[in-house]
C-alpha cells in the first residue's frame, strides 16, 4: 500500500471515529426518547473548551480525558432534567424545538463567554509524531484517536449489552410502557442514556480539537449535523449502524476530497448532505436495519 | 389484598371509570370480564401506577406493609410485589429471551433467588429454556404469552394482574396458558385476570366482576355468574 | 363549530373591502413614519415587514401543513444572489464578477422581474428538493432540510465564478424600500390568508392532522405538501431578495441556520399556522433584539440577545406550547376579513 493511500485511510479511520462517538450518543439519545437532540453537537463544543481550560491549570492528559467525560456526562443529565423531561410527552416537532433552542443557549452562551475568535489547541508534542507501520507511517495523533475510540465503543457496548442497565435501556428504548411495568425507573435509564451519549460526545471534543487544532463556541453545529447523516447512513436508533455509519462518512469524506480534483474540496460539507439525502431517498430505513421505522 | 374503592380514572377528556369498587382477597383468584372498552385494562393500568385515577382509593395490603397504589411510582409498585402482565404480550422483541426474563427480575438482585426463579419459569414453559439467546421477536404467538408470563413471574409477583392471557392464541395454547395460572393459584399467587373468553375465565375464578361502560355492574363467585341470565346471554353467547 | 355564537351578527365591512380599508390605514401609517421617523427607524420598519412575510410564509410549510422545515435561509440565499446578479450595474459587472457567462455580464434588470425570476429559480429547486426530502417527516425533513442550507452556503461559497465566494457581493443597489417591503408584506399575509381558509388550506391542515385519513378523503397529500414546501420558497427566495437590496451586500453567511431558528421561534410564538399570530411575533422579536443591541454592545456581550429569544422560546413551550392564537386566528380579525373557524385547534 502506498503511503499516500495509507495516509487517506488513517486520516479518514480517525474522521470517522470523531463522528462515530457522536453519532453513537446521538442514536442512542434518539432511541430512547425519540428525540432528535440537536443540541447533541455542542456538547462537543463543551468537550473541546474544558479541555483547554484543563490544559491551561496544568491538568495530566490522562486525568482530563477523565474529567472530560464526567463533564459531558454532567452537562447531559443536566440537559435531559432541566429542559427535555419537563416536555416529555409532547409532539415531536416540541421536542426538536425545544433542543434547538438549548443549542442557541449553548452556543450564544459561549460566545458570550469566550468570544467568537478561535483558540489554538494543542496535543502535546509527543502526540504530533509519525509512528512507522512497515513501510508507512501514520500520525500519532490519528492512531490514539482510533484506537481511544475503539476502546470507548467496546466499553460502551459491554454496558448497553452485558450489564442490567444497558438491557434496561433497551428495553425502554423499545417498549417504554413495558419497561415501566417491569419496575424501571425511566427518568433514571434515560438520564443514563443521556450522561452516556453526551460523554462520548465531550471526549469527541478532545479528539477534534487535537485533529484540527483550532476550536471555536460553533464548532458543534458541523459534527452534530453529521452524526444525524452518520446515523440515517446506519438506521437511526442502532447503535452499530451509527457506528458503522460514522467510520462510512468519515471515509467517504476523505476519499472526497482526496480522489476528485482539489477545485471541488470546498464542496465537502456539500458532499456529505448530499449524501444524506440520497440514502433517504434510496434506502430511508438505512444501510444495516433491516425493518423500517415509523417516522411519523 | 387489594381493595378498590370509588375509583374515577380519566383518559384525555374522556370518563373511562366511574366509581370503580372491588375487592381482592389473598390467595384468590378474581376475574374481570365485560366487553371491549368496557375499561377493564384501564382499571389494571391505573392499579400499576401508569395512570393517575381523579379520585377514588386503591390500596394493596401484603406482609411487606400497606401501599397506596394512586400514589406510589409504577417502580415501587413493583417493588411492592403487584405485577402486570400486560395486554398484547409487550414483550421486548429486540432482546433475547432470556434478557426478557432478567427484565422481569429487574427489581431483584439476589443472583441466587433470580436464577432458582428462572429455573421455576424454565420448568413451567420448557419451551423459553430451549429458545433462551433468541430474539424474543422470534417466538410464536403462544411462546411469547408464555414468556410475558415467565417474565411476570419473575418479578416474584404476590398480586399478578393478567390482561388477556388467551388473546389471539390456539385454543392448544390457550389450554396451556389457563394449566399454568391454576398451578400458580394452586402456589398461593393472588390473580385478579381479566378475559373475554368469560366461560374458562369463570370457571376458575373464585370471584368474578363484571364491567360494564366503565362501571362494575355485576359481582359475584365465578360459578354464580355463570348460572346469571345476564353474564349467560352477554357473555357467554347463551340465548335465554 | 355552533351558529348560535354572537359573533356572527355582520359588520358593516367586511371581506375584501375590510382587507383594503385595513391596508389603506396602515399604508397611510407607513407613510406618515417614512416622513416622520429617522431613516434607522425605516430601514428596522422595513427589515420588521420583511422578517413578518418571511415568518407568515414559513407558516405555509410548518404552521399550515405541519412539515417542519428549516430550509427558509436556503431559499433566501438562492433567491438573494439570483436577484442580485440580475439587477448589478452592467457597466460594474466586468470588474465585481469577470467570470460572468454573456447572457447574465450583458443583463441588468430592475427590481421587480428580478425578484420575480429569483422566486422561480427557488421554487424549481424546492420542488426538485422536495421530491425526495418531503417524504419524511418531522425532525428528519428538519434535518435535511439544514442540510440544504449547508448544501447551498457551500455551493454560494465555492462556485466563484457567479458568487465571488466568501466575500460574497457588495455594492448591490439598494432598490428596496420601506414601500416594497410593505407590500411584499400585504401580498404574502393576503396569499396566505387566501390559501388558509380555500379548500387548498383545509387540505394542508388535514394533511398535518392526520395524513392517512386526509388521503382517505381523497387529498392528494403529496401534491399538497409539495406545493406548500414551493410557495414558502418561493416567497422566502424573494425575501431574501429584497432584503439584500435593503442592506446592499450578500454573503453566504448573510442567511444563516440562526435566521431560520429565528423564523421558527416567530412561527411557534405567534402559534403554528396562525398568520396574524406570526406577524404580532415577527414584529415583537425584531424590535427586541433590536432595542437589545445596543444593550449588549454597552456591555459587551453580543449574542446575549440570541440567548434570551432562545429562553423566550422554551418558556413558551413549557407554558403555552400552542402559541398566541393556537393555528387559529384572532376572532375580530376573522370577522373582518372573512374566514372560517377551521384549523383552530381546541
Amino acid at each position: 500500500m502506498s503511503q499516500y493511500l495509507f495516509q487517506q485511510l488513517v486520516n479518514g479511520l480517525s474522521l470517522g471515529s470523531l463522528y462515530a462517538l457522536v453519532a453513537i450518543g446521538f442514536s442512542m439519545i434518539y432511541g430512547i426518547v425519540r428525540l432528535i437532540n440537536f443540541a447533541h453537537g455542542d456538547l462537543v463544543m463543551i468537550g473541546a473548551f474544558s479541555t483547554l481550560a484543563m490544559i491551561a491549570v496544568g491538568v495530566p492528559w490522562p486525568l482530563i480525558l477523565v474529567f472530560v467525560l464526567m463533564i459531558g456526562a454532567v452537562a447531559g443529565m443536566l440537559i435531559e432534567s432541566v429542559v427535555f423531561r419537563p416536555i416529555r410527552g409532547a409532539p415531536q416537532v416540541t421536542g426538536f424545538i425545544a433542543t434547538l433552542a438549548v443549542s442557541i443557549v449553548i452556543q450564544n452562551s459561549a460566545l458570550l463567554l469566550l468570544t467568537g475568535q478561535q483558540r489554538n489547541f494543542v496535543f502535546p508534542a509527543f502526540m504530533r509524531q509519525r509512528v512507522p507501520l512497515g513501510g508507512v507511517s501514520a500520525s500519532l495523533t490519528d492512531m490514539v484517536i482510533i484506537c481511544l475510540t475503539l476502546l470507548l465503543i467496546a466499553i460502551l457496548f459491554f454496558i448497553v449489552y452485558r450489564t442490567r442497565l444497558g438491557t434496561a435501556m433497551r428495553a425502554t428504548a423499545e417498549n417504554l410502557m413495558a419497561a415501566r411495568l417491569m419496575g424501571v425507573s425511566v427518568n433514571r435509564t434515560i438520564l443514563a442514556a443521556f450522561a452516556i451519549g453526551s460523554a462520548l460526545a465531550a471526549v469527541a471534543g478532545v479528539f477534534w480539537g487535537g485533529k484540527f487544532g483550532q476550536i471555536d463556541p460553533l464548532l458543534g453545529f458541523v459534527p452534530g449535523l453529521k452524526a444525524f447523516v452518520a446515523c440515517v447512513i446506519g438506521g437511526v436508533g442502532s447503535l452499530g449502524g451509527a457506528m458503522l455509519g460514522g467510520y462510512i462518512l468519515g471515509l467517504a469524506e476523505v476519499l472526497f476530497v482526496g480522489l476528485l480534483p482539489q477545485e471541488l474540496s470546498g464542496y465537502r460539507d456539500a458532499f456529505v448532505f448530499l449524501l444524506l439525502i440520497v440514502i433517504l431517498l434510496v434506502k430511508p430505513s438505512g444501510l444495516f436495519v433491516r425493518h423500517v421505522e415509523d417516522r411519523a | 389484598m387489594l381493595e378498590v374503592r370509588g375509583l374515577d380514572v380519566f383518559r384525555g377528556a374522556t370518563h373511562v371509570l366511574k366509581d370503580v369498587s372491588f375487592n381482592v382477597a389473598r390467595g384468590e383468584l378474581a376475574a374481570l370480564i365485560g366487553a371491549n372498552g368496557a375499561g377493564k385494562s384501564t382499571t389494571l393500568l391505573t392499579l400499576s401506577g401508569l395512570l393517575r385515577p381523579r379520585s377514588g382509593l386503591a390500596v394493596m395490603r401484603t406482609e411487606g406493609g400497606e401501599i397506596d397504589l394512586t400514589r406510589a411510582s409504577a417502580e415501587r409498585i413493583v417493588r411492592a410485589g403487584l405485577i402486570h402482565c400486560p395486554e398484547g404480550r409487550q414483550i421486548f422483541q429486540s432482546l433475547t429471551v432470556a434478557e426478557n426474563l432478567a427484565m422481569g427480575a429487574y427489581t431483584r438482585s439476589r443472583r441466587e433467588e433470580i436464577a432458582a426463579a428462572t429455573a421455576e419459569v424454565h420448568e413451567l414453559f420448557p419451551i423459553l429454556k430451549e429458545r433462551a439467546s433468541l430474539p424474543a421477536g422470534s417466538l410464536s404467538g403462544g411462546e411469547q404469552m408464555m414468556l410475558a408470563i415467565g417474565r411476570a413471574l419473575l418479578a416474584s409477583p404476590k398480586l399478578l394482574l393478567l390482561d388477556e392471557p388467551s388473546l389471539g392464541l390456539a385454543p392448544k395454547v390457550v389450554e396451556t396458558i389457563f394449566d399454568v395460572i391454576a398451578r400458580l393459584k394452586a402456589q398461593g399467587v393472588t390473580i385478579l385476570l381479566i378475559e373475554q373468553n368469560a366461560v374458562m375465565a369463570l370457571e376458575i375464578a373464585d370471584r368474578a366482576y363484571v364491567m360494564e361502560n366503565g362501571r362494575i355492574v355485576l359481582a359475584g363467585a365465578g360459578r354464580e355468574l355463570m348460572d346469571n341470565d345476564r353474564v349467560r346471554q352477554s357473555y357467554l353467547g347463551v340465548p335465554l | 363549530m355552533s351558529k348560535t355564537v354572537p359573533d356572527e351578527t355582520p359588520l358593516p365591512i367586511r371581506g375584501f373591502a375590510a382587507a383594503a380599508l385595513v391596508a389603506a390605514a396602515a399604508a397611510a401609517a407607513v407613510w406618515l413614519a417614512q416622513a416622520s421617523l429617522s431613516d434607522y427607524v425605516v430601514t428596522l420598519l422595513a427589515v420588521l415587514f420583511l422578517n413578518a412575510a418571511l415568518a407568515v410564509s414559513l407558516n405555509f410549510t410548518n404552521g399550515f401543513t405541519g412539515l417542519f422545515s428549516l430550509g427558509h435561509p436556503a431559499f433566501m440565499t438562492i433567491g438573494a444572489y439570483v436577484a442580485a446578479i440580475l439587477t448589478f450595474p452592467e457597466r460594474r459587472k466586468g470588474t465585481m464578477l469577470p467570470g460572468l457567462p454573456e447572457f447574465l455580464a450583458t443583463t441588468e434588470l430592475s427590481l421587480l422581474p428580478a425578484i420575480l425570476i429569483a422566486g422561480a429559480v427557488a421554487a424549481v429547486v424546492a420542488l426538485i428538493v422536495g421530491f425526495p426530502v418531503l417524504r419524511l417527516r418531522g425532525h428528519y425533513l428538519a434535518v435535511a432540510t439544514l442540510g440544504l442550507i449547508v448544501i447551498i452556503q457551500s455551493l454560494a461559497t465555492n462556485w466563484d465564478t457567479i458568487t465571488r465566494g466568501g466575500s460574497g457581493l457588495s455594492g448591490i443597489p439598494r432598490l428596496t424600500g420601506i414601500w416594497w417591503a410593505f407590500g411584499f408584506m400585504l401580498v404574502v399575509i393576503a396569499a396566505a390568508w387566501r390559501i388558509k381558509f380555500s379548500s387548498l388550506g383545509r387540505a394542508m391542515m388535514a394533511t398535518r392532522e392526520n395524513e392517512l385519513a386526509a388521503e382517505c378523503v381523497g387529498i392528494d397529500t403529496v401534491r399538497v405538501r409539495m406545493l406548500a414546501f414551493v410557495l414558502g420558497a418561493f416567497f422566502a427566495a424573494v425575501a431574501g431578495a429584497l432584503l439584500v437590496h435593503l442592506i446592499s451586500v450578500v454573503t453566504p453567511r448573510t442567511y444563516s441556520v440562526l435566521l431560520a431558528f429565528n423564523l421558527v421561534v416567530m412561527v411557534v410564538i405567534g402559534g403554528s399556522g396562525s398568520i396574524i399570530g406570526a406577524v404580532i411575533a415577527a414584529s415583537a422579536i425584531t424590535v427586541l433584539s433590536e432595542a437589545l443591541r445596543p444593550v449588549e454592545e454597552s456591555v459587551g456581550l453580543y449574542g446575549m440577545s440570541q440567548v434570551i429569544v432562545a429562553l423566550a422560546l422554551i418558556l413558551v413551550l413549557y407554558l403555552r406550547p400552542q402559541g398566541l392564537f393556537g393555528s387559529g386566528e384572532p376572532m375580530i380579525v376573522r370577522r373582518l376579513f372573512g374566514g372560517d373557524r377551521f384549523g383552530q385547534t381546541p
